[in-house]
């Protein structure tokens, strides 16, 4: 008897702990949502950084989903990923471990966000699905799924148009985010 | 019964296990973070302060914060407000500086504000104060003081002691009475005048952007320019000499045909070239600004899988990169590769002077404000089109076709492309037969032969 019940303390005990990983794990995907709808209810009316399609009716025109790094590299932008080596900077504010992680987060995540309507309660919103967008020649962009460093205080966001690449720290400042400074935009012709 | 669950018990538990011992994402936090923004900040008042008060110590009769008062005042002089240092604020510019502006005073009636605005570069620092003053009709719309959008009014300059230096009316974000080369519109302003003059930025803030007046002065020299010591710990101001200026436009072209074009421009006319003008003025002769010319002839499109004459890439606030394609441009005359060229500086032009903005997008902005100055710009270099000027702009169309498209963020519509055209055509330069008439410049016709009598061949070609 006495041996069952240390079996079952051992099993409470073991789920005890597992349901605190799985905790935290959706904890941190919480925060990460809710700091991208923040984002995106900072940015969405300043055009300028997140350059969101708009309709002419101000419908914004979003994706499903942000791409990770790891598929987007793979799929179309080998050379690319080069271009997203992170090296300390004083230009770009980034010491040695702020490279590491973004680093090892551009080349590793593979989780995919999705972008959900109920993020931009104050805007008429269309979410193109991946074979609309294949029908939609008029819109190409890929959103990156920003990468939160510093303990949330700052942001890497990139995004493409087409072989146009854009890309920016935003900082928080008195619990919104504001423009930091760009880390690199590229034009083809 | 307990030893009928025991496999699956075992089995539940090992999975916990495995699943409990996942690594955990390491968060990497800086509490420090917003201590050390306020030190920096206090840091830079502290140095302007002490930059701010050597300046007026020298110039008046004695050190005292009321001798300012004493200093002999004409006409359009003012007494310069006591400063309350703890109302500074940081600035950030979009051309790498920093600098911090301090609110002097603020007439709601008037909108009359008043400011001290600072800026350093390279350790040395420049401060002025500036009157930001609306016309009516303005204000009346306006009413934010850092609302600079299509500004009418005036901002008045003043020296660190209220000495005044210069008066620029603005109607409509645009300056009045300017002897400038170019005057963009749409709440940012520049105006560019002769090189290495002292400069004032405004920065303001509207509810999509930030915004900032640059005004160059050319009424005076020798405004109160200091250089301080980073470590400066309260002991003095150093003064040192000029900042030794370095390269800034790096031509690492290895293909010599293209790499002259690039110098060609680079050495052109200021006052006939006006894209040799920006190239020279805006990334030529300021250590601030950084421009790399580079050659790349696999330059291709990684998504769309298209080879490409040219990229433009702003790799920070300060470092700019052209890479140009020799290979697939050696297809073209001297006069089309020029063109290029200049597309790739305005790309680079834009990046620093509207930073985020990108409406319109930057091949719209080319085509709307800037499609004149490339052509009278390539003219200047190839004389031999000034003859035939329609050739000129067709050669300008030509060079913007491949970025007219359905993609509003960066290409141009259609509509507007072919509006373009009408406008020429309305002004009498007949564009109906624009393809057509390009070809009579762009191709190198070293390869084919005929097709482009007034295009000029190059001699550096690809097989």
């Amino acid at each position: 008897m006495i041996k069952y019940i240390f079996k079952l303390i051992i099993t409470f005990t073991l789920m005890v702990i597992s349901c605190n990983s799985f905790a935290q794990k959706t904890k941190k995907e919480q925060r990460e949502i809710q700091e991208i709808k923040s984002i995106f209810k900072d940015f969405t009316n300043n055009n300028n950084i997140l350059q969101i399609n708009k309709e002419l009716d101000g419908t914004l025109i979003l994706p499903i989903h942000f791409k990770n790094y790891k598929n987007y590299f793979k799929e179309f932008d080998k050379n690319r990923g080069a271009l997203l080596n992170f090296t300390p900077s004083k230009i770009h504010k980034l010491i040695k471990s702020d490279c590491v992680y973004l680093n090892y987060v551009t080349l590793n995540d593979s989780n995919l966000i999705f972008i959900e309507k109920s993020w931009f309660p104050n805007n008429k919103v269309e979410i193109l699905t991946d074979s609309a967008r294949k029908l939609n020649k008029h819109y190409s962009q890929d959103f990156m799924k920003p990468i939160f460093f510093r303990n949330y205080k700052r942001c890497f966001i990139a995004f493409y148009y087409g072989d146009n690449l854009y890309s920016y720290f935003l900082k928080k400042k008195n619990k919104h985010w504001v423009y930091d400074r760009v880390y690199k935009i590229i034009t083809l012709d | 019964m307990i030893k009928q669950y025991k496999p699956l018990l075992f089995i539940a538990a090992s999975l916990l296990i495995f699943m409990s011992s996942c690594k955990k994402e390491v968060v990497i936090e800086n509490p420090n973070e917003s201590k050390i923004a306020s030190n920096e900040l206090k840091t830079l008042v502290k140095q302007v302060k002490v930059w701010r008060d050597s300046i007026v110590s020298n110039n008046a009769t004695g050190s005292s914060e009321n001798n300012i008062k004493s200093l002999s005042l004409s006409q359009n002089d003012i007494v310069p407000p006591v400063i309350e240092w703890d109302k500074a604020f940081k600035n950030y510019d979009t051309i790498g500086k920093k600098g911090i502006s301090v609110p002097l005073s603020y007439d709601p009636n008037s909108g009359n504000y008043l400011q001290l605005v600072t800026s350093l570069v390279k350790n040395k620092i420049t401060g002025f104060i500036v009157s930001t003053l609306p016309d009516s009709a303005y204000h009346e719309i306006h009413r934010n003081r850092f609302d600079f959008t299509n500004f009418t009014g005036s901002i008045i300059i003043y020296d660190i002691t209220g000495k005044y230096l210069k008066q620029v009316n603005f109607k409509q974000g645009t300056p009045i009475k300017e002897n400038s080369i170019s005057t963009n519109k749409w709440g940012q302003v520049k105006t560019f005048e002769e090189e290495d003059l002292p400069e004032v930025v405004v920065i303001g803030h509207r509810k999509r952007s930030t915004s900032y007046l640059l005004i160059f002065l050319n009424s005076i020299k020798g405004t109160p320019n200091q250089e301080f010591d980073p470590n400066f710990d309260g002991g003095g101001v150093p003064i040192g000499g000029i900042d030794e200026e370095l390269l800034e436009i790096i031509n690492e072209i290895t293909d010599p045909c293209l790499k002259d074009l690039v110098n060609n421009l680079q050495n052109s006319d200021k006052l006939n070239n006006a894209i040799g003008a920006i190239m020279q003025n805006v990334f030529g002769k300021s250590a601030k600004l950084n421009l790399t010319f580079k050659q790349d002839n696999n330059l291709i499109g990684k998504k769309k899988l298209r080879a490409a004459y040219g990229e433009s890439q702003r790799l920070s606030d300060i470092n700019f990169e052209i890479r140009l394609n020799a290979k697939k441009l050696s297809e073209f005359s001297k006069e089309r590769q020029t063109l290029t060229i200049m597309h790739e500086i305005l790309h680079n032009y834009f990046f620093n002077a509207y930073g985020i903005i990108n409406e319109p997008n930057s091949h719209t902005r080319m085509l709307n404000d800037y499609i004149e100055e490339m052509a009278s710009s390539l003219e200047n270099l190839f004389p031999k089109l000034k003859d035939h000027h329609e050739v000129t702009i067709a050669l300008c169309f030509d060079n913007l076709w491949s970025s007219v498209g359905p993609e509003k963020e960066f290409e141009i519509d259609p509509v507007v492309f072919k509006n373009a055209i009408s406008k020429y055509n309305s002004i009498g330069v007949n564009l109906n037969n624009w393809e057509s008439l390009a070809m009579d410049a762009k191709w190198n016709n070293s390869l084919k032969d005929g097709d482009s009598p007034l295009g000029t061949a190059s001699d550096c070609i690809y097989k």
